[in-house]
């Protein structure tokens, strides 16, 4: 497959085992820039795993990742946010004690340009800062729709609505790459069309690479640009959408041989 | 715009305040300048504490011997360089207590929560010991006399000079407590102690964040201890072993993260020996136990989060 | 004489392994640290000395009182103070253990002042020599009883069926609650158990290092030989006890006396720096 597109991140033979066991499995994998990219597999296919490899959290124990023709294997979560990728989290991971805005806010730490004794005296510099950053923040929620309750508390929404917050977040980060875990997990029917609309308008509008995990299959299907399969921390297909929707390996993965049922 | 006018009205009340504390001396007794002066100082070192606890989620035992190291060091310079204006000696113990607290938190903070308290108790009292041990220095258990402070001729012997000092530097400090608390810095702050993993996924250098909270924090604890030397003017080890647990009971009972609460607190919990004197005395520790008590059990958030709750009790009953 | 110094130390060690094994089995059986601990054992020891000396009544009825006292006093927290507080946040519960701690010595320096008193000896005798060593009974009768004691909580935890719930509690409290288990009756008995070898330690150490309200600050140290040696398991308390305990009574012979009381947190940071987990900890990796 030719694509004239720059990769914006490489997993090179990516590694890492817990205890006996390897949960990912020299993984190879390739994202081009504004693609929408999924990777899908069984529970425990080790998906949560990769993302957490390459966002940081986790260091491998073998092979490569870059980012942006960086190698980043090494690198600590908060160096990689500095360099562009934004995530959400499998099962939220968001400031309780804060207001929807205030946690946008969070993600304009990097963006923010005092220091420490600026702050101290809370200059003029602070204040425009502060002003500038909360703009966007702004900007962003109505992107979102969520302007209408800033100020509310993240723990008196409701769950989609904690999600939208959460991807808010990370784009308030202005990452060039997002890395979203199971972001539809909980959706209804009609919460996840919207999602599937949003993340489109995020690549086309923002130009913001994806990479998603999912389970949603509709979903998966009518919005990724290509998608690879994990079973036991390796890949078991790459793909278009409709290659492997027909690949009868994936079929095995998520539903096992069909001698096996006894 | 609402806003603006409540902050204005809220920046006059707070001078005016201010205007009457440094008026204070004129009229009132040396004793109560003296309580007075003491109430504030431990309202600095709490609001230290207050800022790493209420921020940072860090709990630090080791207050007291930044407070102690603090007070010597200051007291210790004092009398190897008369010369010195205290406004120099108060900056230079400030950036002293801030590198300790760099030195101690840089292996300290590696640690989670209940191990990084002990370690910081550990290095704590490990400080009071090395005290007593170089006591040609510091006067060990005897006690070492502390020089007034001086700006060029004028020497602020007087109680009244002292108790002026220390109001112009707990309004510095609050006022710079305020500020961090509003800026980038204070956010982060937070981030980190409601969520250390998403925090790092949005570019905060978790490590330096919680060093720099911590460096704070001691300097805060480091001033308020050289201002607690200039009032006293004497100095001995054990004054500041015993403080331990007092910080905590302030900061309970004035509420854990509010700008104010280090203050409230420490006006409440230094005015009650004041008000049991005669009939407690002997138990002081009986009324204590039994306040901090009654607080956890009952106000977990100290005065000022029943204050809070009363307001937005009343304000949803309002509305209904 | 290195010997003579060694059986101090695990003498004084086993005073810190008793303190240390109640403290950590409180805090594996109900999550909390117990910073009134020291206080239990002052108040408890305090009590033994009022029936032995002011009421002159013999060693083996006193004993048990003491002894009954102390896990009343230590039931009575739980099911009063912690709790309520267990659901709470950290600070709260941590708050509400530093409030007891206050009261009880509120209490005693009410009841009794803050003076030091003389405990009357259990193991009678000043020297015993053996060859060229000199053994005090004292420390002979502190090491066989702890080693006894250790021994009974052993076979207590292992060989019976409230034992082996206690321990399936300390491991996994929800698992252990489907198994059956009444948990708050094995919160109870927990506290009861650390505050009865809290006052058996405070009835040992107090004839060698006289009785007074500042006996309670012994918590801390508690807690740092619980660190040291590990702090989830009980075992390690009590090892990291006896280093303690032996370090502290030989090191003092090459280190000036004003340094002596460093010692305990010099062990504290080695191991914090080296081996957070303690000595017999595990690492954990936290997931995601």
């Amino acid at each position: 497959m030719n694509n004239t597109k720059d990769s914006i991140l490489t997993l090179q033979d990516i590694s890492i085992r817990f205890g006996g066991i390897k949960a990912v499995n020299h993984l190879n994998l390739d994202v081009k820039e504004q693609e929408i990219f999924a990777i899908i597999g069984p529970n425990g296919a080790g998906k949560t795993t990769a993302f957490n490899i390459i966002s940081g959290l986790y260091r491998a124990q073998e092979g490569t990742v870059l980012f942006s023709g960086t190698d980043i294997t090494q690198l600590l979560p908060h160096q990689i946010a500095h360099l562009g990728m934004g995530r959400t989290f499998q099962n939220l991971e968001l400031f309780t004690l804060m207001t929807v805005e205030d946690n946008l806010m969070a993600a304009r730490h990097m963006h923010t340009k005092t220091n420490f004794w600026n702050e101290l005296v809370r200059n003029n510099k602070v204040k425009q800062e502060e002003d500038r950053n909360r703009e966007k923040v702004h900007h962003i929620l109505s992107f979102l729709k969520l302007q209408d309750i800033a100020n509310k508390n993240v723990t008196d929404l409701g769950f989609p609505l904690q999600k939208r917050v959460e991807l808010g977040r990370a784009l308030a980060l202005e990452p060039k790459l997002l890395l979203l875990d199971e972001p539809a997990a909980g959706l209804n029917f009609v919460e996840t069309s919207e999602l599937s609309q949003l993340i489109l308008s995020i690549r086309k509008d923002l130009g913001i690479t994806v990479l998603l995990i999912e389970h949603d299959m509709s979903m998966v299907m009518s919005i990724s640009d290509r998608i690879i399969v994990l079973d036991y921390g390796k890949e078991i297909c790459l793909g278009l959408p409709e290659e492997i929707q027909n690949d009868a390996r994936v079929v095995e993965a998520y539903l096992g041989k069909r001698d096996s049922h006894a | 715009m609402q806003n603006a006018k409540k902050k204005e009205r809220k920046i006059i009340s707070l001078v005016i305040v201010v205007i009457l504390l440094l008026l204070a001396p004129l009229f009132i007794s040396n004793y109560i300048l003296y309580l007075a002066g003491v109430i504030m100082i431990m309202a600095i070192v709490a609001q230290g504490l207050n800022t790493m606890i209420g921020w940072g989620a860090i709990f630090s035992f080791g207050q007291p011997g930044f407070m102690a190291f603090g007070a010597y060091f200051g007291a210790i310079v004092s009398r190897q360089f008369p010369m010195l204006p205290f406004p120099i000696i108060l900056i230079v113990t400030g950036m002293a207590s801030a590198l300790i607290g760099l030195v101690i938190g840089f292996p300290c903070l590696r640690l989670r929560g209940f191990f990084l308290a002990m370690a910081t108790y550990g290095f704590s009292s490990a400080l009071f010991v090395l005290i007593n041990f170089f006591n040609n220095l510091t006067g060990g258990n005897e006690g070492m006399y502390v020089s007034p402070p001086t700006f060029g001729p004028l020497v602020l012997g007087s109680i009244e000079a002292i108790f002026i000092m220390i109001v112009l530097i707990g309004v510095i400090a609050q006022f710079f407590v305020s500020n961090i608390s509003k800026s980038k810095t204070g956010h982060a702050w937070r981030s980190i102690r409601d969520g250390e993993i998403a925090a790092a996924s949005l570019g905060i250098n978790i490590a330096r964040e919680k060093l720099k909270l911590f460096t704070f924090g001691s300097c805060l604890a480091g001033v308020g201890g050289v201002l607690y030397a200039y009032l006293i003017g004497y100095l001995q080890a054990d004054f500041f072993s015993s403080m331990g647990l007092s910080f905590f009971l302030i900061l309970v009972v004035g509420g854990i993260g509010t700008i104010w609460g280090p203050l409230l607190g420490s006006v409440m919990i230094l005015l009650i020996p004041q008000v049991f004197g005669g009939v407690f005395s002997q138990s002081m520790n009986l009324v204590y136990g039994a306040i901090l008590l009654i607080f956890v059990l009952v106000a977990p958030k100290g005065f000022l989060g029943l204050f809070e709750s009363l307001i937005t009790s009343v304000q949803s009953r309002r509305k209904a | 004489m290195i010997l003579e110094l060694l059986i101090d130390g695990l003498a004084v060690g086993s005073i810190y392994a008793l303190v240390s094994m109640g403290l950590v089995l409180v805090f594996q059986a109900t999550g909390t640290l117990n910073f009134a601990h020291g206080d239990i054992m002052m108040i408890s020891t305090f009590v033994a000395y009022a029936l032995l000396v002011q009421l002159g009544l013999p060693f083996f009825v006193v004993i048990p009182i003491a002894l009954c006292f102390a896990a009343a006093v230590a039931m009575l927290s739980e099911r009063l103070v912690v709790r309520r507080l267990i659901s709470g946040s950290g600070p709260a519960i941590i708050m509400g253990t530093l409030g007891l701690s206050y009261i009880l010595q509120g209490i005693a320096s009410s009841v009794w002042s803050d003076d030091i008193f003389a405990f009357p000896k259990i193991f009678k005798g000043n020297y015993i020599t053996i060859g060229n060593i000199r053994l005090v009974p004292q420390n002979i009768g502190v090491v066989v009883t702890t080693i006894i004691i250790i021994v009974m909580l052993h076979l207590f935890l292992t060989k019976t069926k409230i034992g082996t719930g206690l321990r399936a509690l300390t491991q996994n409290r929800v698992a252990a609650s489907l198994m059956g288990v009444r948990v708050t009756r094995m919160y109870a008995l927990a506290w009861a158990i650390g505050g009865i070898l809290a006052a058996i330690a405070g009835i040992l150490l107090a004839p060698t290092l006289f009785l007074s309200t500042g006996m309670s600050e012994i918590t801390f140290t508690a807690i740092m030989c619980a660190i040291i040696g590990g702090f989830g398991k009980i075992y390690g308390a009590v090892i990291g006890g006896y280093l303690v305990g032996i370090f502290s009574s030989i090191l003092p012979v090459y280190i000036p006396t004003e340094l002596q009381a460093i010692i305990p947190f010099v062990l504290l940071m080695v191991v914090l720096f080296i081996k957070p987990t303690g000595l017999l900890g595990k690492k954990t990796i936290k997931k995601v």
